[in-house]
């Protein structure tokens, strides 16, 4: 059986050209230039937006949070010392702290409160296109409490280690653990037969 | 201690593959090769691991499908343009040394609420030095005064205005002092109407 043990990163070099890059650029944000900023807009943007639609799920609200990001970028740059990472570490916390205060003032809760609790009557995954499967799985993620999903999201859709997922939520490792385990018991009870049909050996497919 | 050392029951290795899923190297404190050791020993194990793959592959359906490249191009300009206020004061604010960066305003949502972004440009435009608005007319005013005085000195028609002033300074009390500000005041506004 194959396990997902192996992982590979960026070569160190290009992290260097890139953060050599960014440093130039928030050089010239400081000093107010524009092209500068529609360039740091267009690199990074898809990053900063990714994060919040996965976090909040939630179009309209994701976008909001992506522009906040940004403009805070700009606003801060003459005081901004960045890190070996570039631009990108910074732009990461920045739009999931904005993504958490927005959960915890209840913004983003009418959204999820839209959600079913329970998902429709199961159906045989072989009847289902990716986009129901898809949707089935978004509802299962939005039902989760808030902070299970945010721990789920930051530490699965994200890459954040179980310390970062830690820090940025201001909790324990074991917290991290148990929440994460939690999110993932309750997706695993909702969505059990479309989990138990990717299994191998089921069809032969996988 | 190395990773590499630890060993896992199965009801550990379980939850671990609860909270973290069945990519092991993610796994904390080099846990993962321990959970690689269980698996090539035990039956459960490669079971319980298999059910995690599953769930894996079954959350990456549930990512949400990219927006469209005209939509991210739409909210770049969008930012952008939200932007251009942070510039204009970046630069005006490196001009003058100043350090007070005003928030931009007009958010879509959250209209109605107050909120930091809404107040901060008002508290930053408050406490901003006032030098870039118009250093004309302080020059203006200048040489108003000047003129207003050599007219004065060559006069013998003093005005009345004048005279009072003087004697409220005189006089030494607050509210007469206020007084004479507003005597004062109301000639500067003269000086700068006649010119």
């Amino acid at each position: 059986m194959r396990t997902a043990l192996a992982r590979t990163g960026d070569p160190p070099q290009a992290a260097d050209a890139q953060a050599g890059e960014d440093g130039r650029l928030l050089a010239r944000l400081a000093a107010g230039d524009g092209a500068a900023f529609r360039v740091v807009v267009d690199r990074h943007l898809p990053l900063v937006l990714g994060v919040a639609r996965r976090v909040l799920r939630d179009e309209a609200e994701a976008e909001d949070v992506a522009q906040e990001a940004m403009l805070r970028l700009w606003r801060n740059a003459s005081g901004l010392e960045l890190g070996p990472g570039g631009f990108k570490p910074w732009l990461r916390r920045v739009a999931t702290n904005l993504c958490i205060d927005r959960v915890r003032a209840g913004r983003h809760l009418s959204v999820v409160e839209d959600v079913p609790e329970q998902i429709d009557p199961p159906r045989q995954l072989d009847n289902l296109s990716d986009r129901d499967l898809s949707q089935r799985v978004d509802a299962a993620l939005r039902a989760l409490p808030d902070r299970q999903r945010l721990a789920l999201t930051l530490f699965h859709f994200e890459g954040l280690s179980q310390s970062e997922v830690g820090a940025t939520l201001g909790i324990s490792d074991e917290a991290v653990e148990s929440l994460l385990a939690r999110a993932r018991r309750a997706l695993k009870a909702t969505l059990k037969d479309e989990w138990r049909d990717l299994l191998p050996g089921d069809d032969g497919s996988v | 201690m190395n990773g590499k050392d630890k060993t896992l029951t199965l009801d550990r290795f379980e939850s671990l593959l609860d909270a973290y899923g069945g990519e092991l190297s993610r796994w904390p404190d080099g846990l993962g090769h321990a959970a690689v050791a269980l698996i090539e020993t035990s039956d459960q194990a490669r079971a319980l691991y298999a059910e995690a793959e599953a769930l894996e592959r079954l959350l990456a359906k549930g990512s949400m499908p990219e927006p469209e490249p005209e939509r991210i191009a739409l909210l770049a300009s969008r930012i952008v343009a939200a932007g251009s206020d942070v510039s204009t004061k970046l630069q005006s604010d490196v001009g003058a040394g100043a350090r007070i960066i005003r928030l931009p305003s007009g958010r879509r949502s959250g209209a109605g609420r107050p909120s930091d972004a809404d107040l901060q440009p008002r508290i930053a435009a408050s406490l901003a030095p006032r030098r870039s608005e118009a250093p004309w007319r302080t020059m203006a005013a200048l040489a108003a005064s000047l003129a207003f005085g050599v007219v004065i000195g060559l006069s013998d028609l003093v005005p009345a205005a004048v005279v009072n002033v003087g004697s409220f300074i005189d006089a030494g009390s607050d509210s007469e002092i206020v007084l004479s500000g507003l005597q004062l005041d109301g000639l500067s506004v003269l000086d700068e109407d006649q010119i």
